[in-house]
């Protein structure tokens, strides 16, 4: 086992880019997810680390070892796919035993590391159903220990959850935390679900439009989302229209339509040699917004905005808000029951500064 | 289990497809029927049961001769066409990409073109080309010529149908192209091919048009045998013959219904 490095990869299809420059380092024994929504690459980037498509440009190395053009069968990956795809034609077992087979390991051997795989994955005594025979779950978990069990340097998973149903979805997630941290394997895992992600990953790669946009643990990328498709993908967003107008003590101020907004909450790179006046994005997550109907005591980390409540949701342990702001914008506020402002009422929300994000355009 | 009252409707069609039944059956029947005569002549109703028409045939030896000879023929040709029908279809739908719209036409023209037509090209071919127009070489390639479009078909369908990530799957777990055919794609799409390949062999006992054209003195086959027959003798020699071919395919069905599934010839699964 080994580190993983994609060094900028480059695929494209009739035209279209679906990989423009991915380049990143997956750590020995790191879970790591590509997350994205459909059409991201996040597929596309797995199948070149397995072998089943080749990037135009870019390489791909475990270890010391340039993998970039290697036939799939020699790159020592398991892999888990999506719909399983295991071999109906063939007891569990002999799916299982499938890729010691083809490395010619010896009849004792097969059958001792099978019977301690299917243990690992809790399928004892299954050896001689079919996988139509068995639940999706388990079925889950045949594949699994078909890519386990030729001991590769890395694990892929594609969506492998997607087909299973709320429930045992939530199930699996624990149970493949938990299989990682006892067989210390890397894995990669594609996944269009942030709360999957969010789960099982120590770090995510968010992708959109062939492009990684962040990669960071999980709490990391929640808080201080790199850019507002990150921020939008991950949790909710209130996205404001802004110029940048510079920093000041570590706090950036942006000239919106509703006031001159400071944020505390951005990736100091990003901004650093920006010229005043380059459009950028101010992002509040509903959930940073308090609501009330007086306007909040006028402080130096806060910033406020007056609006009227358009909408209002009870959604049990929080009403949803919609204001509108003389500006235009349809803010989203989730506040605690216990503020209740009736609708067509003028109202503030306000957010720290420390919670204001500010984005560049993309 | 109780049953929904039917209506008027329900009835009309319960009726129609009686009658389509019949519609189809009724020649096998009367054939069959015709026979068992007891009669000199091929006609119906019969008169009498007798089995003297089956000795006859068995005792003619031309008819006997053509029978096993459009056996070989079959056996010959939908083993080939089973062969180069499985590679092509594998070719088309696997390989050619933006060439599969040209080429799927291309193969399946034997199946679109009449095959007195088929017949009529191949014997001036042959004759044009000194391999001869009476020879076993010609009916060989002719009928596998016309064979070949049904297992193309069947087999193409079967590769639609056919879900790649377990090829994908194999190559991950170590297997090279070749294993990963074997002992992958090879046990799904086999029933297809069993299947198109017995569908090959019996379109290729009842071809008669290309046969005709191709046939010579030796190489008869068994329905250009009958023709020829039926020219001279109207007894029901005939009709027995027919009877053991209507056994033949109906049997060979049945066999492939209960192995295979007869769905694989319309890419359906068992």
């Amino acid at each position: 086992m080994a580190r993983v490095i994609l060094d900028s990869l480059k695929k494209t299809y009739g035209g279209n880019l679906i990989l423009n420059n991915i380049s990143t380092v997956i750590e020995n024994g790191e879970l790591v997810s590509l997350l994205g929504p459909s059409g991201c690459g996040k597929t596309t980037t797995l199948r070149c680390i397995a072998g089943f498509e080749i990037p135009d440009s870019g390489t791909i190395t475990i270890g010391d070892t340039d993998i970039t053009t290697m036939l799939p069968e020699q790159r020592d990956i398991g892999m888990v796919f999506q719909n399983y795809a295991l071999f109906p034609h063939m007891t569990v077992f002999d799916n299982v035993a499938f890729g010691l087979r083809m490395r010619k390991v010896s009849r004792e051997e097969i059958s001792q590391r099978v019977h301690h795989i299917m243990k690992v994955v809790g399928l004892e005594g299954y050896d001689a159903r079919y996988p139509r025979m068995l639940s999706g779950g388990q079925q889950q978990r045949v594949a699994i220990a078909r890519a386990l069990v030729i001991r590769p340097r890395l694990l892929l998973l594609d969506e492998p959850l997607a087909n299973l149903d709320a429930k045992l979805r939530e199930e699996m997630r624990f149970y493949l935390k938990k299989l990682q941290r006892e067989v210390g394997i890397t894995m990669i895992y594609v996944t269009h679900d942030q709360s999957e992600a969010l789960v099982l990953s120590d770090r995510i790669i968010v992708m959109f439009n062939g492009r990684i946009h962040q990669c960071a643990a999980p709490e990391e990328l929640y808080r201080h989302p790199a850019t507002l498709s990150v921020a939008n993908f991950i949790g909710l967003i209130n996205p404001f229209d802004a110029r940048f107008r510079g920093l000041e003590n570590g706090c950036a101020l942006a000239e919106a339509s509703c006031g001159v907004l400071r944020c505390e909450n951005f990736i100091s790179e990003q901004f650093k040699d920006m010229a005043p006046g380059t459009p950028v994005k101010v992002g509040i997550r509903p959930e940073s917004l308090t609501i009330s109907s007086y306007s909040p005591e006028k402080l130096p980390g806060l910033n406020i905005i007056g609006g009227t409540v358009q909408e209002k949701v009870y959604i049990g342990n929080m009403f949803d808000y919609r204001v509108a702001t003389p500006g235009g914008e349809v803010v989203r506020v989730q506040a605690s029951p216990s503020v209740d402002i009736p609708m067509g009422n003028a109202c503030w929300i306000s957010a720290a500064s420390v919670d204001t994000l500010l984005l560049p355009l993309e | 289990m109780r049953e929904q009252k039917k209506n008027l409707t329900d009835r009309f069609i319960d009726l129609m497809v009686f009658l389509a039944y019949v519609f189809l059956l009724l020649p096998t029947v009367i054939v069959v029927l015709a026979a068992f005569n007891g009669g000199e002549y091929l006609h119906f109703p019969p008169d009498g049961f007798s089995l003297k028409w089956f000795s006859k045939l068995f005792a003619t030896e031309q008819m006997m001769e053509s029978f096993f000879f459009s056996i070989r023929l079959a056996l010959a040709a939908s083993v080939t066409s089973t062969l180069i029908g499985l590679g092509a279809a594998l070719y088309v739908v696997r390989y050619a990409g933006r060439l599969a719209s040209v080429l799927r036409p291309y193969i399946l023209s034997p199946l679109m073109l009449p095959s007195i037509l088929t017949g009529l090209a191949l014997m001036i071919s042959f004759y044009s080309t000194g391999i001869g127009g009476k020879s076993f070489l010609g009916l060989y390639a002719g009928h596998t010529l016309i064979t070949t479009p049904y297992v193309f078909l069947v087999v193409s369908s079967v590769l639609y149908n056919f879900d790649y990530s377990m090829e994908e799957a194999a190559r991950n777990l170590g297997a090279t192209r070749l294993q990963t055919f074997f002992y992958v794609t090879l046990p799904h799409i086999k029933n297809g091919i069993i299947g198109s390949g017995v569908f090959a062999f019996i379109t290729s006992f009842d071809q008669f048009p290309l046969s005709l054209l191709l046939t010579g003195p030796g190489y008869s086959t068994l329905p250009v045998q009958m023709f020829d027959y039926l020219r001279f003798e109207f007894d029901p020699v005939a009709a027995a013959i027919a009877t053991i071919n209507i056994v033949l395919a109906y049997g060979m069905m049945f066999l492939m219904e209960h192995s295979v599934g007869l769905k694989v010839l319309y890419g359906g699964k068992k």
